[in-house]
């Protein structure tokens, strides 16, 4: 028995070893340019926003809340959820829940003022996105994560608040359907640090901020110019009219132009001046008609 | 009974791909029917095929979920939503297909999970309920982000109750210590016949009986009464869903 124990522990170490990755068991801390209350402004700006959004939908307290909590630390619980090391920092950090409960009173009693600063609150979006989407993508880096799944991370990141508000409040999530550019701008945001961090190798730090500053402008572009996303597009016909399928054309003959009548040689053609409109037309004797013979045989 | 354990998880990779593959088509293909924008169509692919992964990692707590570490499903989810996004049409063209082939891959969904939780040493419940999660999670959450009650409550497909029926069969031969590729066999062709027997059959999973209503029924009114109320429940539940399910 205690043989076939031990094989079957080392296989499945084996068994296991093939799936982990043996990395630190804390996400490494984001070495950034930008100072450390950064991001619990990000999760700030979020968590207003969610609140302001339940308040909007007539939510109770505790709506409010849940809300408020989920659009703010629902990127992050969902990067450190997947990323598996250890307890979320928005759990063992109390700052994080401090914010979000804040915004959430912030929200409940001040939210036609939140609506009113609008355009300010999607200008601080607009940061926050880009500052999630390379924490996110970063935590995947520091594991040593292939660089597509730091890319899909960064997204999840920056977009899984606004994903877990709309499951809450029990509507299809907003940024996956087609309209305003939120979650392509924060996929541009992780893919541009991935790329950046991967195969140039410039500093982290230096990395996000040059990250926020692209989402930032890709999503004020976007406001200004309404960009929006597109549903899908059926190019099956086309392609198949194009390339697979190739109708034979009939050769004909080339047109050619008809050429130009002289203008001397058009014959012109006019009545008789004595011609009677109303003139009846009277079979002379001596000719005959189709039907004579029938009716006369002679 | 000891619990059981298998060693390596020894599952074919080229079934794992078909798998996962055709799991992201008919997302993409789900998600393009609703109008969702790019993202959406990649989310819903990429859920549909890793979905019930995802969640059966995260909660066996088994380090970075699979398709993570491996990028190749990113890879093909990213395949298959830009198919479903731009070629619809074609994707519709093949839709029997994707159907025959999911129809023959819903034991392999099962096996996924169940074999990872034997692998972690887990017991016979965990086993038969992660092979569950993992063939039904990605229809869940397709179905949550979609803004719909999920298909695997509703009633109607047998699906859910084959998969259930499958982890059985799988973690029980497992268990009564038959070897792991003749318990992988029996789970896939028994899976593949009781769907195709539930397309060709059109069953339809029953809905909650009212046995204590009918049996007062029964003794206070008779067997007409009875029916009649079985009827009405029935009538009842279909249409509870009847909006929802409109496609």
């Amino acid at each position: 028995m205690g043989s076939l124990l031990s094989t079957v522990d080392t296989s499945l170490t084996h068994a296991v070893s093939t799936t982990h990755v043996h990395m630190a068991t804390t996400i490494d801390v984001l070495p950034t340019a930008l100072p450390g209350w950064t991001q619990l402004a990000a999760v700030g700006v979020g968590a207003i926003s969610g609140a302001a959004f339940a308040a909007r939908r007539g939510f109770d307290v505790v709506g409010v809340l849940v809300l408020s909590v989920a659009t703010g630390l629902g990127g992050l619980l969902l990067r450190d959820t997947l990323l598996q090391r250890g307890t979320s920092i928005v759990i063992t950090d109390g700052r994080y829940l401090i914010i979000a409960a804040l915004a959430a009173v912030i929200g409940f009693f001040f939210a036609g003022l939140v609506d009113r600063l609008e355009p300010v609150v999607v200008v601080l979006d607009a940061l926050a996105l880009g500052f999630l989407a390379a924490a996110g993508a970063n935590a995947a880096l520091a594991i040593q994560l292939p660089p597509v799944a730091a890319v899909f991370i960064g997204a999840a990141t920056a977009a899984g608040g606004l994903v877990l508000r709309d499951l809450l409040a029990g509507i299809a999530p907003a940024i996956m359907r087609p309209g305003v550019l939120i979650a392509a701008a924060a996929f541009i945001g992780a893919l541009v640090f991935t790329l950046l961090v991967v195969y140039t190798g410039i500093p982290r730090g230096q990395a996000q901020v040059i990250v926020v500053v692209v989402v930032f402008a890709i999503r004020v572009l976007a406001v200004r110019l309404q960009w929006r996303t597109r549903p899908a597009r059926d190019l099956t016909d086309r392609i198949w009219d194009r390339w697979l399928v190739k109708p034979k054309k009939p050769v004909l003959p080339p047109i050619l132009e008809p050429e130009p009548i002289p203008p001397s040689s058009v014959s012109t053609f006019s009545l008789p001046p004595d011609w009677d409109d109303t003139a009846t037309f009277t079979r002379p004797p001596h000719w005959r008609s189709n039907d004579d013979d029938e009716r006369d045989p002679s | 009974m000891s619990t059981p354990v298998i060693d390596v998880i020894a599952f074919p990779a080229a079934i794992t791909i078909t798998t996962v593959t055709f799991g992201g088509l008919s997302g993409a293909l789900h998600a393009t029917k609703r109008g969702l924008d790019p993202i959406g169509v990649f989310t819903i692919s990429l859920l549909c095929a890793v979905g019930g992964g995802i969640i059966r990692d995260v909660l066996l707590q088994a380090g970075v979920p699979t398709f993570l570490v491996n990028p190749q499903y990113l890879g093909l989810a990213a395949v298959a939503a830009v198919i479903g996004f731009f070629l619809s049409g074609l994707v519709r063209l093949v839709v029997p297909l994707i159907t025959v082939v999911d129809t023959l891959l819903i034991g392999s969904w099962v096996l996924l999970g169940s074999e990872k939780a034997l692998a972690y040493h887990l017991g016979f419940s965990a086993a038969i309920l992660m092979g569950v999660i993992t063939a039904n999670g990605g229809g869940l959450v397709r179905d949550l982000l979609c803004g719909e009650v999920p298909s695997m409550v509703k009633p109607g497909e047998w699906y859910g109750l084959i998969a259930i029926i499958a982890a059985f069969i799988f973690v029980g031969m497992v268990g009564v210590g038959l070897p792991i590729g003749v318990a992988e066999i029996t789970t896939m062709v028994v899976a593949a016949a009781l769907r195709i027997a539930a397309i060709r059959g059109r069953w339809h999973t029953p809905t909650a009986y009212d046995l204590w209503g009918n049996l007062e029924a029964r003794m206070t009114a008779g067997v007409e009464e009875s029916l009649r109320k079985r009827d009405e429940t029935l009538r009842k539940n279909t249409q509870r869903f009847s909006d929802a399910s409109r496609d």
